[in-house]
C-alpha cells in the first residue's frame, strides 16, 4: 500500500471511498480523486478554467463530507471533470480549494451523494477516512 | 462494520423476526423483520438488521422498527425500511426518505397484446430509448424558467399534465393526485434548483428503468379487473425520482439535521438518521422541501409517461392514439415521508410514516384510495429485475394492522455492483437476455451488468413473504419483453 491513495470497497447497495496519506491536505486531495474514480469518466480533462471552494463547518467529519458533496455539485452542474485539485486548511474546520478542469471526460456511473453512515476518519499513524457513497 | 450480521433474531411468526429493543443501548421499541428461512439468510448477510436497530433509536418511534421482505443494506434506514414517529413529540429524518426523494414506479397498460407486438420490440425499444433521455449526465428535453421551477416543486404532475405532457385522468391513478400538500419551493435551496433544472423528463442511471411487460400471470381476478389488467397484455414499467434535485435536497438538509440534531439533544448512532422534531422550525421546513422534491419527482414520471405514449404511438404507426389505451394504472412513491393518521392499540394517531424503499399499501375501503380500486385496495408495483419478473401487489389489512400500510417496494439488491460486474459482462447479459426474447438498450454496458438479475433477490420469494404476511396480496406477474436503462 503506498503512503497515499484510495480504494473503492462493495457494499451491497452503494459504494464505501476509503482513502488514505500522511497528511490532512493528502486526504482530502485522495477523497477528491476516488470520488472521480468512482464516477468511472472515460477520457481526459482539458484544464480551461479554475474553479475555488471554500467552506467551514463545526466538525472534520461533516467538512469531509461537505468537500465531497460540493465536488459532486460542481461536477454535475459544469460537466466538468478536474486536472488538479490543490487544498489548503486556513481554519479548524475550513478548506480552501483550487481546481483546475473542464469538459472531455463523459462519467460512466451517477454517484447521488457522500452519506454520513459508517463515516471513519482517523489522524493516527495517517490520515484515513472511509465514507458510503450512495450511488 | 462489513460481513454478515450475527444478533439476535427471534422468530415470533411464520414471516416475522422480531430484533429485542435489549440489543442495544439507546433502542426505543424492538426491530420486527418480515422473512423467511430462505430470505433471512440473505437479509444476515449484511448490516441491514444493525440499521433496523439504529431506527429504533428515533425519538417518538410509534410501533415498531420494521424491515420489509426486501430490506437491505443502506445508509441510515436500511432499503426497506419503515418507521412512523408521533407528530407530537416526533422526528423526521431525511436518512428515512433517502437522497432519492419519492423515486418511483408508474405502471401503464395498453390494449396492445405480446403477439400484437412480437415482431415490433426491437422498434419500439428503440422508439423509447430514442425518446426518453437517459444515461449519467444526460440533459432534458424541457427548457425550464426558474418561475416554471417553482410551478412545478408545488404542483407535481398537475403542472406537466397542464402544459399538456399528459391526461387529468392520469393524476386520479396517481399517489397524492401526483402533488403532495405543503410544498414549498421557497424552503428548496438555489442548488438544488440548478442541479434540477436540466434535468426534469430524464430517466437517469442506475436501478431506473422503462420496461416493456407482458402480463404473464393474474392470481386475483377481482384486482386485475379494477386495474385494467389481463394475461397476455402488454404494460410500460417506468422507475424514476427526484433526480439530482432530490439528492441536493437530501444533502441541504442533512447539514440542517446535523446542527438540529445538536440543537435538541438527539443523539442517534448513526449520524445519517440526523433528524429533528417534527414541530420544530427545521422539521418543517425539511417536510416542505422534500414534498417539493417529490412533486418534482411526479411531474419527471408525468413527462416520461407522456413520451412512452409519443413513442408507441409513432412507431406503430397508429392513427387514434386512444384505440391503444395507454392508461396509468397507478404510480407510487417507495422513498417517502408521510403525513398520515393510523389507529395503533385502538388509539387514532397522526404520525410521520417514513418509507424508505417501502411502498404504500393502503387496504380495500381506504378514503384515500381513487374510487375505482376502493373496493380492492391500492396497487403496489413490485418491479423485480430486468430478467425474471415484477409484481402488481394490492394492499391488504395486514399493513394497516402493522406496517402503516407498508409493503415491499421491489427484489432487493443481493450483490454488491462490483460483484455483479465480476459475474457477468454487459455484453454477455444482452446476449443472454436476448436469447431469452428480452430486448435491452442500455447506454452502457458496464452499468448494464451492475443490474444484472444475479444482483437481486428473487422477487418470486419477497413476493410470496409479502403475501403470506398479509401485507399485500398477489394480483399479477408480469413478465420482461424489453428493457431500457441509462
Amino acid at each position: 500500500m503506498t503512503d497515499v491513495g484510495w480504494q473503492l470497497l462493495p457494499h451491497t447497495a452503494d459504494v464505501r471511498l476509503a482513502a488514505w496519506a500522511p497528511s490532512r491536505q493528502g486526504l482530502y486531495e485522495a477523497l477528491a480523486s476516488g470520488l472521480f474514480g468512482a464516477l468511472e469518466g472515460r477520457g481526459a480533462p482539458s484544464p480551461t478554467f479554475r474553479w475555488g471552494v471554500q467552506l467551514e463547518r463545526e466538525a472534520e467529519a461533516e467538512l469531509l463530507v461537505a468537500w465531497l458533496n460540493t465536488l459532486l455539485y460542481w461536477h454535475e452542474t459544469s460537466g466538468a471533470w478536474p486536472a488538479s485539485i490543490s487544498v489548503a486548511f486556513p481554519a479548524r474546520h475550513g478548506l480552501l480549494a483550487a481546481i483546475t478542469g473542464g469538459g472531455g471526460v463523459t462519467p460512466g456511473r451517477e454517484v447521488k451523494a457522500a452519506t454520513y453512515h459508517g463515516l471513519a476518519l482517523s489522524l493516527e499513524p495517517q490520515w484515513r477516512a472511509a465514507v458510503i457513497l450512495d450511488l | 462494520m462489513t460481513g454478515e450480521w450475527t444478533g439476535p433474531l427471534e422468530r415470533v411468526g411464520e414471516h416475522r423476526w422480531l430484533l429485542p429493543k435489549r440489543y442495544k443501548a439507546g433502542m426505543l421499541t424492538d426491530g420486527l423483520i418480515y422473512a423467511d428461512g430462505k430470505t433471512l439468510t440473505t437479509i444476515r448477510a449484511d448490516q441491514a438488521p444493525e440499521q433496523v436497530a439504529n431506527v429504533a433509536c428515533l425519538p417518538g418511534i410509534v410501533g415498531r422498527s420494521l424491515a420489509m421482505p426486501d430490506i437491505h443494506w443502506g445508509y441510515g434506514f436500511p432499503i426497506g425500511g419503515v418507521a412512523a414517529t408521533r407528530r407530537k413529540g416526533g422526528v423526521i429524518s431525511p436518512g428515512g426518505v433517502g437522497y432519492d426523494i419519492n423515486c418511483g414506479v408508474r405502471l401503464l397498460s395498453t390494449a396492445l397484446s405480446a403477439k400484437d407486438i412480437a415482431k415490433r420490440i426491437h422498434d419500439l425499444m428503440d422508439g423509447l430509448f430514442k425518446d426518453i433521455p437517459s444515461g449519467v449526465g444526460v440533459s432534458g428535453r424541457l427548457k425550464l424558467d426558474e418561475a416554471a421551477m417553482d410551478q412545478v416543486l408545488e404542483q407535481g404532475a398537475r403542472w406537466a399534465v397542464e402544459q399538456g405532457y399528459g391526461f387529468p385522468r392520469d393524476l386520479d391513478a396517481t399517489e397524492e393526485g401526483g402533488a403532495m400538500k405543503g410544498a414549498d419551493s421557497g424552503r428548496v435551496s438555489p442548488k438544488a434548483k440548478r442541479r434540477g433544472l436540466p434535468q426534469l423528463g430524464t430517466l437517469g442511471s442506475g436501478n431506473h428503468f422503462v420496461e416493456l411487460e407482458v402480463v404473464d400471470e393474474v392470481y386475483d381476478q377481482e384486482a386485475a379487473e379494477a386495474y385494467g389488467l389481463q394475461v397476455g397484455q402488454v404494460c410500460v414499467a417506468i422507475h424514476t425520482g427526484s433526480r439530482g434535485l432530490g439528492h441536493q435536497v437530501c444533502t441541504d438538509y442533512l447539514e440542517v439535521m446535523a446542527r438540529a440534531s445538536r440543537k435538541y439533544g438527539i443523539a442517534l448512532p448513526d449520524r445519517q438518521l440526523a433528524c429533528a422534531p417534527l414541530n420544530s422550525p427545521e422539521g418543517e421546513e425539511y417536510l416542505a422541501a422534500m414534498a417539493a422534491a417529490a412533486n418534482y419527482a411526479w411531474a419527471n414520471r408525468q413527462c416520461l409517461t407522456h413520451w412512452v405514449r409519443q413513442a408507441v404511438v409513432r412507431v406503430l404507426n397508429v392513427a387514434d392514439p386512444d384505440d391503444l389505451k395507454l392508461d396509468v394504472v397507478y404510480d407510487v412513491a417507495h422513498n417517502i415521508a408521510k403525513l398520515e393518521t393510523h389507529t395503533v392499540d385502538g388509539e387514532e394517531l397522526a404520525l410521520c410514516v417514513h418509507r424508505k424503499g417501502a411502498t404504500r399499501a393502503f387496504p380495500r375501503g381506504h378514503r384515500e384510495l381513487p374510487a375505482a380500486y376502493r373496493h380492492v385496495g391500492q396497487p403496489v408495483l413490485v418491479p423485480g429485475d430486468m430478467g425474471r419478473a415484477s409484481y402488481v401487489l394490492a394492499g391488504a389489512e395486514g399493513a394497516m394492522a402493522e406496517t402503516f400500510g407498508s409493503a415491499c417496494h421491489g427484489a432487493g439488491r443481493l450483490l454488491s455492483r462490483t460483484a455483479a460486474k465480476k459475474g457477468i459482462t454487459g455484453a454477455t447479459l444482452r446476449k443472454e437476455l436476448a436469447s431469452r426474447g428480452i430486448v435491452v438498450r442500455a447506454a452502457q454496458d458496464s452499468a448494464l451488468a451492475e443490474e444484472a438479475p444475479d444482483a437481486y433477490k428473487d422477487v418470486d420469494d419477497v413476493v410470496r413473504v409479502t403475501h403470506e404476511a398479509g401485507l399485500a396480496r398477489r394480483v399479477a406477474r408480469l413478465k420482461p419483453l424489453g428493457v431500457m436503462k441509462g
